[in-house]
């Protein structure tokens, strides 16, 4: 069981995760836009973050920046999960320190769940 | 004064005079040289203009030479030149105006330069005002051109065909009857060179203006496409995932009949999704966007892949789904997953067009390529349709299963654009009613 934050505006997606990671046993807590996202990764200190890229006030992109750049929280791992497409966007994810992108619409709740299992299992925890 | 000397003083004038001409044709030559230098080197209009005006002025001496052109959008003629002079310079200080700020009203009757344009025809004036008209006063006109020393205005049109595009005013420091007849021709032989290379520059302005635009479109179409193509998988992600959700609720909670309804929904999501990628895929590749990460990998291995992704769904409708190869294939060195878009495209097709039979992916070298085959055994396509594969939208239309409905047809023109990314190549063979082989080269690792 982890701690994992959620960092997604979109509110039906936000429940949607919530409930197929909260099914497995993690905790879930949820970020509605980067602002918060950066606060609660400090504060809640989360095994693993779900960030979702295009939100209001701060993007995705920027907030991984930030996350990267804050000593409390670097090691924390970074799962990237968008709706944007694209080489591009999925390239300068990694390279600023993600450790997947993920396309939305390209799998279903209980791979993205996966992922997110395996990511921690790589990090030794379960 | 005898005969002699009056023969004498006359053979002497006429020597003069044809002196002189010479001279005046060795100008003309010169500057017609120089504007023809002016119009190949020079692009845009307003240094062309300027370049043209001041070689005017140099080589033959005139006090100053200005060019006015035609604003189609501001209904105005616009000066855009005028020579550069220590005279020209004070004058425009005198005037207390730039060039801009002498626009003239292209309706305006008291300006001759306006005359000109209408009648199509020269014009001459000893008033400054009459071509400054009515961007300053007389008493200003006046003590301009006593600073730049014009006594006579001359007043060409540009006409290029039958339309004109504006003027010439060329300002004498002498009177129009001190002109010789070869200065005079001079000054006529240039405005057709002028209008040429005025006209040259301003079309290459203006090619250049709606290629910026061009551009400038094309990457808002982009931008466009990504936003909006953003925008529709959020609540596409949204109802496949929740569709997902009840779909694999616990046995029982849903009715057979409401899963199979449900089942529907799944599958035209996922179908939307896939549609709006392949938007996505063609304006990638249609603005030149795509990058390939290559990397060695067994042809073979990613065809059984493929083959397991459409295992289920080709036996559904009971047909045959193999992958076969001559022996030891080398590795290709590809994009992984272009490549895998494609043979999913391919097979995903054959399916849809073999509704019981075999389809068969074979694997095998041929030089320095790994040609993948994927062959089936179903309706095949008609002549007519087969000029439209690889086209975009060219979606099959002598076909009862693509007259149902499915596919973009956008799928075998993204597989030909990856294919040729990848310097490979991609072509089918088909016949009507016995099925279709369509084959990719990769080169070797």
């Amino acid at each position: 069981m982890a701690k994992i934050l959620l960092v997604e505006d979109d509110p039906m997606m936000l429940r949607l995760y919530e409930r197929v990671l909260g099914v497995v046993g993690h905790v879930v807590v949820l970020a509605e836009d980067g602002d918060a996202g950066l606060t609660k990764a400090v504060n809640e200190v989360p095994d693993l973050i779900l960030l979702d890229i295009m939100m209001p006030k701060r993007n995705g992109m920027e907030v991984l920046e930030e996350l990267k750049k804050d000593k409390r929280t670097k090691d924390i791992p970074v799962v990237v999960i968008t709706n944007l497409a694209g080489d591009a966007n999925a390239e300068e994810a990694i390279a600023k320190g993600a450790e997947r992108y993920i396309e939305k619409s390209a799998y279903e709740p209980k791979q993205i769940e996966e992922i997110v299992s395996q990511v921690l299992a790589s990090r030794g925890k379960k | 004064m005898d005969d002699s000397q009056k023969a004498i003083q006359q053979a002497n004038e006429t020597l003069y005079k044809q002196n002189f001409e010479l001279s005046v044709k060795n100008q003309t030559l010169s500057i017609l040289r120089r504007l023809y230098d002016v119009s190949l080197t020079t692009a845009d209009v307003t240094s062309t203009s300027q370049k043209i005006a001041d070689a005017i002025v140099q080589e033959l001496g005139f006090a100053v030479v200005m060019i006015s052109l035609l604003d189609k959008n501001t209904k105005c003629l616009r000066p855009v030149a005028v020579s550069d002079s220590p005279e020209i310079r004070e004058a425009m200080t005198k005037m207390g105006k730039t060039l801009d700020e002498i626009n003239i009203p292209s309706d305006y009757e008291n300006n001759l330069c306006i005359t000109c344009i209408r009648n199509k025809s020269r014009q001459m004036t000893t008033n400054l005002l009459d071509i400054l008209d009515p961007a300053v006063t007389q008493e200003v006109a006046d003590e301009v051109g006593n600073i730049a020393n014009i006594k006579t205005i001359i007043i060409y049109p540009l006409i290029l065909g039958d339309e004109p595009i504006g003027v010439i005013n060329v300002g004498l420091a002498k009177k129009v009857d001190d002109l010789s007849r070869a200065e005079k021709e001079t000054l006529e032989q240039l405005i057709g060179l002028v209008t040429l290379a005025v006209d040259r520059a301003k079309l290459y302005q203006d090619l250049k203006e709606a290629n910026i635009r061009l551009k400038q479109l094309d990457q808002l179409k982009d931008e466009f496409i990504s936003v909006t193509s953003h925008e529709l998988r959020a609540p596409m992600t949204a109802i496949k995932s929740y569709t997902w959700l009840v779909l694999n609720s616990k046995e029982g909670v849903l009715e057979p009949k409401a899963r199979e309804h449900l089942d529907k929904v799944y599958q035209s999501t996922e179908r939307l999704i896939h549609l709006v990628n392949e938007m996505l895929d063609v304006s990638r590749i249609e603005s030149g966007r795509v990058q390939l990460h290559p990397e060695s990998f067994d042809m073979r291995q990613l065809a059984e892949t493929v083959k397991d992704e459409f295992a289920a769904k080709a036996s559904e409708q009971g047909t045959e789904l193999e992958v076969t190869s001559f022996g030891e294939v080398p590795l290709v060195i590809a994009d992984r997953e272009k490549v895998h878009q494609i043979l999913e495209n391919l097979v995903s097709n054959a399916i849809k067009f073999t509704q019981s039979g075999k389809i068969t992916i074979h694997i095998s070298q041929a030089d320095q390529f790994v040609e993948t085959a994927v062959t089936d055994t179903g309706e095949g396509i008609s002549e007519d349709d087969q000029k439209k594969l690889f086209v975009k939208f060219g979606r099959l239309e002598n076909s009862l299963i693509a007259r149902s409905g499915t596919g973009s047809g956008l799928g075998l023109y993204i597989c030909k654009q990856y294919v040729e990314l990848h310097h490979g190549r991609i072509w089918f063979v088909s016949e009507a009613g016995k099925g279709s082989t369509f084959t990719f080269n990769l080169p070797l690792s």
